[in-house]
């Protein structure tokens, strides 16, 4: 009965790690599944959105802005990984190593130190919840309004020109550029996009624990897109709303099975070996049966 | 319509791998004009098509659209002007989109993406007709994805999404090799049909020497990377493969066989 306690009782925390870590899984859905552009910004963004948010409001800016201003730097990081893929013809994945690399060191110097505390300042949750800024479930349903929000706007996005034209460039980039549709604009207008769908993120982790750190983004990409895989599994992938739905239930149903773990005795630690057997294992199933790629890459 | 002036191109330069692709192409087509291009493999017939369609950029010689010099233009600024079906049907759609949004991309060919739905209601009922045509059911599936498409229904669409907008130059690169006879012949017949009705300037590869004499007002045959013959009217009418065939010397067994 323990292990059940414990588990009932991490349920609100992990719920509201899950819808948090929901934004990340769909910018790493995005590269991933749409534009077919593995990508490990997400590494370098998550931390990014945290520290720009926190040093943003440790200086006094107002939170709202504060995480527009991480939207907007996760853009520029993913712009770069995009750009240095465009220009050099690099792996995605090396380009990705190299912007997240970099990005440690830019995360330092935003904060002027490798963490930075918010305790004394109001955020986002305070300044949209006001007096019950501290009450878990409100923060649940603020972050999974958002989560959802967000979700409906790509979805419609999706189905605009832009968006269709977006996707037909990562369906099939031959097609598309005889259709007239820049690969280089959409591809980096997708990555951007993809970036700063971390960096939100980051920010908002960075206000709920009312601290950022440079070492938070370690293993995020694992954990998001082990999030997609489990949200795919359950919702499947066959449509467009249901590629969007996938990662915030996956993420959802992600952070309930670690819990779950930690309830079952594993040590924080060893999570991060779990996470990595179980996406090799979801990669590996497909490929075993002889069916398609499970990460599909541009020709 | 096109008009090409001196088109050079070697791959791999300045390597011992350097191949002359194309060693100074000419070809100027009319309004209307309906070229059937043959050749033997390695001719320069797909890296001519391709010049033209922006995916070879040339070494030398110049290249014109409807009068606007495409020479330095990349596939995707000329898509307004030109639009191609591929050999390969997987090629010429997105295969995880649907017919409809497929059509959709193609109803704006060159033109800018907007932030505006890319489906509306009145467009589906152009869709239907436009597919009708192939009598394949196309025109029933609109939302159904393309990767669930057989060969000759994915090249059908690839068509339909080609002359969707009536380019300036249509482009056919051997895109009825790759499909069984039946629907090889379907497709051909809604091509011709398509380049008659739209009077389309239209440039098509091919190796069915047949389809060559037969289809178009002019034949180019390339070799080693220059056009060596060229029929046109009558002269072109009254050819038989016995005639191309001997007097080129031309030992292309795949040409023979096909």
């Amino acid at each position: 009965m323990d292990i059940l306690n414990i588990f009932i009782n991490l349920v609100p925390i992990t719920l509201l790690q899950g819808v948090i870590y929901g934004f990340v899984a769909l910018g790493i859905m995005i590269p991933f599944r749409i534009l077919s552009f593995p990508d490990l910004t997400a590494e370098g963004s998550f931390p990014l959105g945290g520290s720009v948010a926190a040093a943003a409001i440790a200086a006094g800016m107002h939170s709202v802005t504060a995480t527009l201003l991480a939207l907007l730097a996760g853009f520029l990081a993913g712009c770069a990984t995009a750009l240095i893929h465009l220009k050099l013809r690099l792996n995605t994945l090396l380009c990705g190593i190299i912007v997240l690399t970099m990005l440690f060191s830019v995360n330092i110097r935003i904060m002027g130190k490798p963490n930075q505390p918010i305790f004394a300042q109001d955020n986002l949750f305070d300044i949209l919840l006001g007096d019950y800024a501290r009450v878990l479930p409100l923060q649940i349903a603020l972050i999974a309004g958002l989560l959802a929000a967000t979700a409906i706007l790509l979805l419609l996005f999706f189905k605009t020109e832009f968006g269709t034209a977006m996707r037909a460039v990562g369906a099939n980039p031959l097609m598309a550029r005889a259709q007239g549709i820049s690969i280089w604009r959409h591809t980096i207008l997708g990555i951007g996009l993809a970036g700063s769908l971390c960096a939100v993120g980051g920010a908002l982790l960075a206000q709920n624990q009312s601290f950022a750190d440079v070492n938070m983004g370690f293993g995020v990409l694992l954990n998001g897109l082990a999030a997609v895989i489990v949200g795919e599994t359950l919702v499947g992938r066959d449509t467009l709303p249901r590629q969007l739905l996938a990662p915030a239930v996956g993420a959802i149903a992600y952070y309930q099975a670690i819990s779950l773990a930690l309830a079952l005795g594993l040590e924080p630690s060893d999570l991060k070996f779990l996470t990595g057997a179980f996406v090799l294992l979801m990669l590996a199933i497909p490929s075993m049966k002889g069916q398609r790629q499970p990460v599909k890459m541009r020709a | 319509m096109l008009t090409a002036t001196g088109l050079r191109k070697t791959f791999n330069a300045g390597t011992t791998n350097a191949r002359i692709a194309l060693d100074g192409v000419s070809l100027s087509l009319d309004e209307g004009d309906f070229a059937v291009i043959i050749g033997g493999n390695g001719a320069g017939k797909s890296t001519f098509l391709n010049s033209v369609a922006g995916e070879v950029t040339v070494d030398e010689g110049t290249l014109a659209i409807a009068g606007r010099d495409v020479t330095a233009l990349p596939t995707h600024r000329r898509a307004g002007l030109v639009s191609r079906v591929f050999q390969d049907p997987l090629a010429g759609s997105a295969g995880p989109m649907t017919i409809e949004e497929n059509m959709a991309l193609a109803s704006r060919r060159g033109l800018p993406s907007r932030l505006r739905f890319a489906l509306g209601g009145k467009r589906r009922e152009t869709y239907r007709q436009m597919l009708r045509v192939f009598g394949l059911g196309l025109e029933n599936r609109l939302t159904h994805k393309v990767e669930l498409l057989s060969g000759g229904q994915r090249q059908s669409l690839a068509l339909a999404m080609a002359i969707l907008t009536t380019p300036k130059l249509l482009l056919l690169d051997e895109h009825c090799a790759a499909l069984d006879p039946k629907t090889a012949e379907t497709v051909m017949q809604a091509t011709l049909a398509a380049v008659e009705n739209q009077r389309l300037t239209a440039l098509m590869v091919t190796h069915n020497m047949q389809h060559a004499i037969d289809y178009g007002n002019r034949l180019v045959m390339m070799m080693d990377g220059r056009v060596v013959f060229e029929a046109r009217g009558d002269d072109k009418k009254n050819l038989t493969i016995e005639q191309l065939v001997e007097r080129f010397h031309l030992v292309d067994d795949k040409m023979l066989l096909a």
